[in-house]
């Protein structure tokens, strides 16, 4: 299959995921649009059950073969990876498309040194041998900044320290040289020094490698420190989407405007935060209107009581979406 | 016993401690002692079977204790011991009847002096031992010698040795020579004895005076070849596992009229489970199969399945010579109209149901029976059915000074002990009288009923003593006076110790006389001792063991409490 | 690791002495005499005293013990003054009953305890593995729920009921298979490994019923936990397929809690299955051990006891090891 150069990497259309439960079915992304090109990085923020984290597992394909339904696109250069079977799924996970984990600690297998695990993830989908493996893997460590990696090799992840280990898992990502990295959630789990210093890290090497990165956060402040785009998701859906410095100085729809405002800063230290009052919708019945409605400020300045009764769709201008009605009443907003 | 009678019983047994709960089994309407009697008549499979050759296949649940006839108090050991070893005398089997004493070794059954205090006794022509050598009265002697060296022998089996004078010998070890006996010449054997004992030939019935040569003696290892003087003799021996026995070609048939010797071999298979035991029996999935286990293996649970007329062709049966008796310690219990009353107030018919039922026991009314020498009728107000008699046993209490609180102990390891204690539980509730249940290890049991730690009540049981054809060796053991006839004696277990009747008992046993005109006088003392219930008869044995369809000649043993080996034969 | 081992090895041995004297002391103060049990019914205070002596009971407590343990470093004289015999090393006394050199009743024990414990071991282990992980792996689906139905009946079969039902329909009823003989000991000898395996499979299958319904359930929990583990998902995540993911990584760590029922599983049964040779009529540890406490026989039920701890306390180091090695968390310690 051909793809034009222009053509986005990754584009998900219209991505709905949702599982059957004994309480019923729970929608967990419902429409989910994104692009992504290629050498870009786009953040994915949003509350937790939010749907980011299921849309990353829908893309590594992570649900085939689960009681999950999954249905829309994902084309990556091209190819629907909704369509493929789980076999055929293989031959893309870790190879095209890679993944990095909240806590590196329990994402590694505790009884296999480090360095076999990063090997078997290169031997998966190169046909060497173990000891050429093994010289591969004990290049990457010391491509993400392990000291000493030769010897770190034989190491298991237990005798790690976390920003080593998420190194580690990094490294285990990148070692295929993937043209996706989905990083969920990638530095949560570490602290405050250490964190910087992975997102350096995945800045540099993505620079390098011209690998594209999901980066899978609830924290605005990460997806301003690495990000080119990005999304942000509610209720299983994408809200706005935006350029950093965009989504950052405009931001358009109400939700954003809410996580932006409950964001503590260095500016704002002292101000009182205001976090979004009320509840996520239950994923089990979702309202027929804005699923952002029912604690959206703003809900008075649309006519006809809309929000309740019409969900509404992403528009906008500039690269600038959003999924709000305010968004049509305002076709004509100004360029800030 | 009719069909639906057998059925109620196997109900009863199966149901067990639920009717206990209830009061007991009701007598089955129409069964009366007539019917009994005849319920309790000895069953023999194939009698009169004479063809020589084959193998038996004896199953057990475990190795033989010993087979060294030094060392054995075990019923099992003398059963066997019939096939490898002889003595002066041997005590014949005979189904429902106490066995009888007929010439073995001996020419015949004993030479007393007048003053009873010798008994010689020549042996027959041509007697040898496997291996050729000729048995000797020196190896008569040195058979009994060894049963002295009780530091080495556990089981050394006691009853001649303590009528014997030379008390204080201590085994040819490190005794040097045994007074009690004399060889004048190889032929003759010469016994001394303390006192007069009618029973004597008993005595030397006992597996005391089965031969064995000095030179041959390994000690406590001699139990895994004695040396054979019967038709038959061990091949191997594979301890724990099997057991092999073949003809002895050195037994001389002529000089033994007491065994048949039927079969070619008997093979042993020494642990086969017991339910297996019963299983295979009942299968008939070997039909040269028998067992030598207690209750021929049986449980409770199979009495119904001895119904079947299949199984019912293949049972022997008969009664034993086991009873087991109810002790109510004289000593703390010291009022005998209160002792009386307790035994009236027990429900034996529901004490019976925790022995299994009819199947596996009859009522007892007297530790002795008719078919011994020297019984003379015995007098109980205790009922015949084992039904309680609480009024009367009411009645006799009324103003008597009623322990509140008894206790029966038990031997823990057999659940019916206890549930006897349950039983009586609740009848003595009946008289104000709250029972205790104790129980004591089982290996101790009868030391612990000896000592202090005796409870108020506590079982025991008597299978007639060094001669069970005699009432002498039941009545002196459990209700006799000690050696010196000032106390109770030591396995007297309800210490019972009458001023009067022990003096006379104390005289009778120094006595000469027949076993049967001093056992008349034993029955008499015992009939009185018995007005002061110090004891309770429970329950005689009645044994049933299913055989292989092929086996023949298979009687219960009275002693034995099993198929006896010596008379078994079978079909091939 | 070294160090690790020293150290268990020592434990090891500690505790295999407190545990002789444990044992010797219990069966020494216990309430049943064998000396008494040794003379029955008719039994004078003297007769126990001589009993005494002919069991060698008569010395100071501790001389007993320190003359029973020596049997273990040499060769020694037993028995009475009347009837010395020499006990050849290593000698753990001689048994009252048969007067038999307890080593060599449990050297005759042991092949048919092996023989029960090789092949139920190995039965258990595959149809409790396998079937828990089927379980596992198909989780809320029909064959999962006959699988967890199946195992919690076997769990309450205890082995008294399953081996009676057993020989009750194979044996006495169909008259497929014969009753176990104690002719067989082990697979290499007359009758042959053939004979052997239809000798013992009874036995095998009733303690396989009750074990692999413990270890299915084991399994399947434990699978369970460890399918939905992190590690998992970035196995998945590799691209590694699906048999890569459950047995490479899956197994591996869920498999552990089952190693170490299985090490002690084996430890105690090796110290005699009791139940299941005594339904079977296999004459192995646990079939002589009941008959020597039955009898009073304390120089073979307190060898047995011993050896009984000292395999489960071995099987304990093994398992602390095997830990070590599958599990390099542990090697810290």
């Amino acid at each position: 299959m051909t793809t034009p150069e222009d053509a986005p990497m990754l584009a998900i259309r219209d991505l709905r995921v949702s599982f059957p439960t004994d309480d019923g079915v729970v929608h967990a992304v419902n429409g989910m649009d994104l692009t992504l090109a290629r050498g870009e990085t786009v953040g994915i923020v949003g509350e937790s059950g939010s749907g980011k984290t299921v849309t990353s597992q829908a893309l590594m394909g992570l649900l085939k073969d689960t009681t999950a339904s999954v249905t829309g696109e994902i084309l990556l250069d091209g190819q629907d990876l909704n369509t493929l079977t789980e076999t055929q799924m293989r031959a893309y996970r870790g190879k095209k498309i890679a993944m990095i984990f909240q806590d590196p600690l329990s994402a590694m297998h505790p009884f296999y040194p480090v360095g076999a695990q990063i090997a078997e993830a290169y031997r998966v989908h190169n046909n060497v041998s173990k000891k050429a493996a093994a010289q591969v893997a004990v290049d990457m460590l010391g491509r993400v900044g392990i000291p000493d990696p030769k010897r770190r090799y034989a190491a298991y992840p237990h005798e790690f320290s976390g920003g080593m280990r998420q190194r580690a898992m990094i490294a285990m990502a990148l070692v295929c040289e993937p043209e996706l990295l989905i990083a969920d959630e990638p530095t949560t789990a570490l602290d405050v020094t250490v964190q910087a210093q992975i997102l350096d890290l995945l800045n540099e090497l993505q620079e390098e490698t011209g690998t594209s990165v999901i980066l899978v956060t609830h924290d605005l402040g990460v997806v301003a420190e690495v990000c080119h785009q990005v999304v942000v998701m509610y209720g299983g859906v994408c809200v706005e989407q935006a350029t950093v410095a965009n989504l950052f100085d405009d931001p358009r729809h109400p939700y954003t405007q809410g996580l932006l405002a409950s964001m503590p800063s260095l500016a704002r230290r002292s101000e009182r935060l205001s976090p979004i009052p009320g509840f996520p919708p239950s994923l089990l019945a979702l309202p027929d209107g804005c699923l952002f409605a029912d604690r959206c400020p703003k809900t008075h300045l649309v006519p006809d009581g809309a929000c309740a009764t019409h969900r509404p769709t992403l528009t906008g201008v500039d690269g600038h979406p959003s999924r709000c009605h305010l968004e049509t009443l305002q076709p004509t907003r100004e360029v800030a | 016993m009719n069909r639906s009678t057998i059925a109620a019983i196997a109900l009863t047994a199966t149901a067990g401690l639920a009717l206990t709960a209830c009061g007991g089994a009701k007598p089955t309407p129409g069964d009366k002692q007539g019917a009994n009697a005849d319920a309790y008549a000895p069953v023999t499979v194939g009698k009169g079977f004479t063809t020589k050759g084959g193998n038996i296949n004896v199953l057990m649940s475990s190795d033989f204790q010993t087979l060294d006839p030094g060392n054995s108090n075990y019923v099992q050991t003398a059963n066997v011991g019939q096939l490898y070893y002889r003595t002066l005398v041997m005590a014949k089997e005979t189904a429902g009847q106490p066995p009888k004493m007929v010439p073995d070794l001996a020419t015949d059954l004993g030479k007393a002096s007048k003053d009873g205090l010798t008994w010689t006794y020549t042996l027959k022509k041509g007697l040898k031992f496997e291996d050729g050598s000729p048995i000797t009265s020196k190896d008569i002697k040195y058979g009994v010698e060894r049963t002295y060296a009780r530091d080495v022998y556990t089981q050394a089996p006691q009853e001649l040795d303590s009528a014997l004078a030379d008390d204080s010998y201590k085994g040819p070890y490190h005794g040097g020579d045994f007074k009690g006996i004399d060889t004048p010449d190889d032929q003759t054997v010469v016994f001394h004895l303390k006192q007069p004992y009618a029973e004597f030939p008993a005595l030397v019935s006992r597996s005391n005076t089965a031969p064995v040569p000095k030179a041959k003696d390994t000690k406590l290892d001699y139990t895994n070849h004695p040396l054979s003087s019967g038709p038959y003799k061990i091949k191997s021996y594979d301890r724990g596992r099997s057991m092999k026995l073949v003809r002895n070609s050195n037994w001389d048939p002529a000089t033994d009229p007491n065994r048949s010797a039927l079969p070619d071999t008997f093979t042993f298979s020494l642990s086969t489970a017991q339910a297996t035991i019963s299983q295979q029996l009942l299968a008939n999935s070997d039909p040269t199969a028998i067992t030598l286990d207690s209750n021929g293996g049986l449980q409770a649970s199979d009495a119904a399945k001895l119904n079947d007329p299949k199984v019912k062709k293949r049972t022997a049966a008969g009664l034993l010579g086991c009873t087991d008796v109810l002790n109510l310690n004289t000593e703390t219990i010291k009022d005998k109209d209160v002792r009386k009353a307790m035994a009236l107030a027990i429900d034996r018919a529901a004490v019976q149901v925790q022995y299994g039922g009819a199947r596996f026991g009859k009522i007892a009314q007297s530790y002795i029976n008719p078919a011994q020498v020297g019984y003379v009728p015995q007098h109980t107000d205790l009922d015949p059915a084992g039904k309680p008699k609480l009024d009367e046993a009411k009645k006799l209490i009324k103003g008597k000074n009623v322990p509140k609180k008894l206790v029966y102990g038990y031997a823990d390891t057999n659940a019916r002990y206890k549930n006897v204690g349950t039983v009586l539980q609740q009848n003595l509730k009946q008289l104000g009288i709250d029972l205790q249940l104790r129980p004591i290890p089982a290996a101790n049991y009868y030391t612990v009923l000896a000592g202090d730690q005796m409870p108020d009540i506590a079982r025991s049981g008597w299978c007639g003593g060094a001669d069970s054809g005699s009432v002498r060796t039941t009545i002196d053991p459990n209700v006799g006076p000690s050696l010196d006839g000032k106390t109770y004696g030591f396995s007297n277990i309800p210490r019972y110790h009458d001023a009067k009747i022990a003096k006379a008992m104390y005289e009778l046993r120094g006595t000469n006389g027949t076993s049967e005109e001093l056992g008349k006088k034993w029955a008499t003392l015992y009939d009185q001792a018995m007005q002061d219930y110090p004891l309770v008869p429970l329950v005689r044995s009645y044994t049933s063991s299913v055989v292989g369809s092929k086996v023949r000649n298979a009687q219960m043993g009275y002693f034995f409490g099993a198929i006896d080996l010596s008379t078994v034969g079978a079909e091939h | 690791m070294t160090s690790f081992l020293m150290r268990r090895f020592v434990a090891m041995i500690v505790l295999l002495f407190v545990i002789s004297f444990v044992t010797f002391t219990l069966f020494q103060l216990g309430p049943a005499d064998p000396a008494a049990a040794a003379c029955g019914q008719e039994c004078t205070p003297q007769r126990i005293a001589e009993a005494r002596v002919a069991l060698g009971m008569d010395k100071p407590f501790l001389t007993q013990y320190f003359t029973y343990m020596s049997g273990l470093f040499s060769s020694h004289m037993v028995g009475a003054p009347g009837s010395q015999a020499l006990c050849s090393w290593p000698c753990l006394g001689k048994s009252f009953q048969t007067n038999e050199d307890v080593t060599t009743i449990i050297a005759r024990a042991l092949p048919y305890t092996l023989s029960v414990a090789c092949g139920a071991v190995v039965l258990w282990t595959v149809a409790g593995v396998g079937l828990g992980l089927l379980a596992a792996l198909r989780k809320g689906r029909f064959t999962d729920k006959l699988i967890v139905g199946g195992a919690s009946v076997g769990v309450s079969l205890p082995i008294p009921v399953t081996g009676l039902l057993l020989l009750l329909l194979f044996v006495s009823t169909l008259d497929l298979l014969p009753f176990t003989t104690n002719e067989i000991a082990s697979p290499f000898g007359a009758a042959g490994p053939g004979g052997w395996f239809l000798n013992y499979l009874l036995p095998w299958v009733a303690l396989a019923v009750l074990f692999s319904a413990q270890y299915i359930r084991v399994t399947r929990s434990n699978m369970l936990e460890t399918l939905g583990e992190d590690f998992m998902r970035t196995a998945r995540s590799k691209g590694l397929s699906r048999r890569s993911i459950v047995f490479r990584h899956g197994a591996r760590a869920g498999l552990t809690p089952v190693v170490t029922m299985l090490g002690l599983d084996i430890g105690s049964l090796l110290g005699g299955a009791v139940l299941t040779e005594t339904i079977f009529s296999v004459p192995g540890v646990g079939f002589t051990a009941v008959h020597a406490a039955q009898s009073g026989d304390l120089p073979v039920t307190m060898a047995i006891t011993m050896m009984a701890a000292f395999f489960i306390i071995v099987a304990n180091v093994l398992v602390d090891i095997a830990y070590a090695v599958i599990d390099p968390r542990v090697r810290v310690a």
